[in-house]
């Protein structure tokens, strides 16, 4: 039987090579792809031939970007729609990796329960701060991190401890939703292992193995939501650094 | 039976009834339950963040180990200062939620 761990494997389906570097075609890529792809069906039936009184599908695209509209207008001012396409295809890709992830086929596979996946997401948003506050702001940015009305000692003290917390922001936005997904994962696998295991257990089957599987159905309802609910924080984080850096306060 | 002693059996079977359907996870508690994660994970990255800068500078200036003792202790205070401006964070984004 599979071990839990088992499904995170990244396995090489066409190896590939780019000088000295290994840029081999994985099951991680392929399901990035699929995403990809998904995503691109999804917008273009949506957006196909838009109407005033919206369609189901169109009604599903357009509620999906009024909610990364309003969360950045909500969280970051009328500057923040700028950057509504960023967010907007962060917050998609991230939602659908989640979610295909999910489906019960064979080789499935999350991208999103790597590091080297969500923490390249986590860097895009960190560098896009970092460009974006240094543009607007030039060296007066660094004013986000100096406290107001203290001394030079006191200052310094806290200037150090907040370009840490600053620095300290990719890491996190790429551990939480790592670690989100792989736990539910490893959760999922192992209760379903349970049901085999104990389904074949003594004179009374079928009463063992219905506890675990109530729980895994419970628990396939938590990690939909878990899913959904990642994706919108890891959004809503990349949307509040990016208020840092556009209104520094 | 008398009619008391009914009243009170029924009282019994609503609260158990009532208690039983509260006992599932609901939505919001589900998405309250990330948030309280994320607050924790916010803390320990910012400590692991600066232990981990703390010793790359050591590593690389030779003076271990000191440089990882300073940035440990402020990583601690740069931890419980992302965990409150998150936790802050959250409440004023989820508070705009419930205005409109």
């Amino acid at each position: 039987m599979a071990g839990p761990m088992e499904q995170f494997e990244v396995k090489v389906l066409h190896p590939m090579q780019v000088g000295t570097y290994d840029v081999s075609f994985t099951n991680s890529a392929l399901w990035m792809a699929i995403a990809l792809a998904g995503i691109s069906i999804f917008l273009v039936i949506g957006t196909a031939r838009p109407q005033l009184v919206p369609g189901r599908w169109q009604a599903a695209v357009e509620y999906i970007y009024d909610f990364v509209r309003k969360m950045l207008d909500d969280n970051v001012g009328p500057e923040g729609r700028r950057f509504a396409p960023l967010i907007f295809s962060i917050f998609i890709f991230v939602l659908f990796c989640n979610l295909l992830g999910l489906l019960p086929w064979l080789g499935t596979f999350t991208p999103t329960s790597h590091v080297a996946v969500t923490f390249a997401l986590a860097v895009i948003v960190f560098v896009t701060v970092c460009i974006v506050g240094f543009a607007r702001h030039g060296l007066h940015f660094f004013g986000l991190f100096w406290p107001q009305g203290t001394g030079v000692v006191i200052g310094l003290f806290v200037f150090v401890i907040e370009i840490l917390s600053f620095l300290s922001r990719p890491f996190t936005l790429a551990i939480r939703l790592f670690a989100n997904m792989t736990a539910g994962h490893v959760l999922l696998q192992t209760f379903g292992t349970f049901v085999v295991a104990l389904g074949s257990f003594g004179m009374l089957p079928y009463v063992f193995g219905v506890v675990p599987l109530a729980v895994s159905v419970a628990l396939c309802a938590l990690e939909l939501l878990i899913a959904v609910v990642q994706a919108y924080v890891f959004a809503l984080l990349a949307s509040l650094y990016l208020n840092d850096a556009i209104n520094l306060h | 039976m008398t009619d008391e002693s009914r009243n009170e059996q029924l009282d019994q079977r609503i609260a158990a009834a009532k208690a039983a359907h509260e006992r599932g996870v609901t939505a919001a508690e589900g998405a309250s339950e990330s948030r309280g994660w994320a607050i924790g994970i916010e803390f320990v990255g910012a400590v692991l963040v600066s232990a981990g800068l703390g010793y790359a500078i050591d590593y690389f200036a030779h003076t271990l180990p000191w440089f990882t003792i300073v940035l440990l202790i402020l990583g601690f205070a740069a931890g419980t200062r992302r965990a409150m401006k998150t936790s802050a964070e959250f409440e004023t984004s989820s508070g705009k939620d419930k205005k409109d």
